[in-house]
């Protein structure tokens, strides 16, 4: 799931708190979230 | 000379005629297509529209295609994501990591929320540097949820108030450069070709840099114990205007690589984002060359 927050928000705060592995992505004023199958696939050294 | 003519007219001029220079603009067709006469021929002449006269990294935003290959936008400014560090009242940052040189002519840095009185989402602002930990923190934050590329900021609003309190950059992953890529601009087999390069801290933790394509990862690439990453590549639609794929990196011998495929939309306009994130707050990265080519088809 993607869920999208506006940033510095007490909600997007408390997501980024949550334990459940994410990926947040810190666009400007919006605060994306990946959890479960959206999560970007691992880095890797190209 | 400028001269005003109908497709018709124009096609039919007499050119012993016609001064070398002449510009024409066709009245009879839209976007009123303009010629200039050089070398005993007709040349397009394109001009930049005033409004981009001010900003001038980007380039053909209106969303006519065009049919031969021209840069989209092209930075040398740095941007990138600060150390730990502490911005005084007065506006004085003081990095608890040295950058890589003294960006005397400035750079803009990311710096996380309350850094910066006032500020509660974390920003980009444009300082200029005396060493490679001290400078001055400008007003006028940028937010990269809207287009960015990187130009020559201005002091003009004053130095920032800092909290004068120890920050702590964040470790997610973060926009620094924001470029809209106009509706109908590839085709079905048209392509972006972009470069972008960077540097960071050489540690053993990891420095991810990460391009995305409205909003869908594209790039990933994570570097630890080297100093500087150079990218090229190739976003192409794969003959469908809502299908493309974007090239990878080197092969590495023996292993399959699996092909970047996304689904955007390319007869809307689409962001194409490059951000980056620190494993440990007390590094940076710093993206310092940007050039985004298109390829129509």
């Amino acid at each position: 799931m993607i869920a999208t927050y506006t940033s510095g928000s007490p909600e997007a705060l408390a997501a980024i708190a949550e334990p459940e592995p994410k990926h947040v992505w810190i666009h400007g004023s919006i605060t994306y979230v990946y959890t479960g199958e959206d999560i970007p696939s691992l880095p890797s050294e190209d | 000379m400028r001269i005003y003519k109908t497709r018709y007219d124009f096609e039919n001029l007499d050119q012993s005629e016609i001064f070398p220079g002449t510009i024409c603009t066709i009245t009879d067709e839209v976007d009123n297509p303009t010629y200039i006469y050089q070398n005993s021929i007709w040349n397009a002449f394109v001009t930049v529209p005033q409004s981009e006269e001010a900003n001038p990294t980007t380039f053909n935003t209106n969303s006519t295609q065009r049919t031969f290959p021209y840069i989209l936008a092209q930075s040398g400014v740095p941007v990138g994501i600060a150390p730990n560090g502490t911005i005084a009242t007065n506006g004085a940052v003081t990095l608890g990591t040295a950058l890589p040189t003294t960006y005397s002519g400035g750079i803009w840095l990311r710096f996380p929320a309350n850094a910066v009185v006032g500020d509660s989402t974390g920003g980009i602002y444009w300082c200029v540097m005396s060493s490679t930990t001290v400078g001055t923190v400008y007003a006028g934050k940028i937010d990269t949820a809207s287009e960015f590329v990187p130009y020559i900021g201005s002091t003009a609003g004053g130095a920032v108030t800092g909290s004068n309190s120890a920050y702590t950059q964040d470790t997610s992953e973060i926009t620094l450069v924001n470029v809209t890529v106009p509706a109908n601009t590839l085709g079905a087999y048209g392509s972006l070709l972009w470069q972008a390069n960077y540097l960071f801290t050489n540690s053993a933790n990891n420095k991810t840099m990460q391009q995305r394509l409205d909003g869908t990862s594209i790039s990933i690439v994570t570097r630890t114990t080297t100093a500087n990453q150079s990218l090229c590549r190739r976003t192409q639609n794969c003959g469908l205007t809502n299908r493309q794929t974007t090239t990878l990196g080197e092969e590495v011998n023996g292993t399959a690589s699996s092909p970047s495929i996304t689904t955007k939309d390319t007869t809307t306009s689409l962001g194409l984002t490059f951000s980056a994130q620190l494993a440990t707050a007390t590094e940076f990265i710093i993206f310092y060359s940007l050039t985004i080519e298109v390829l129509p088809s």
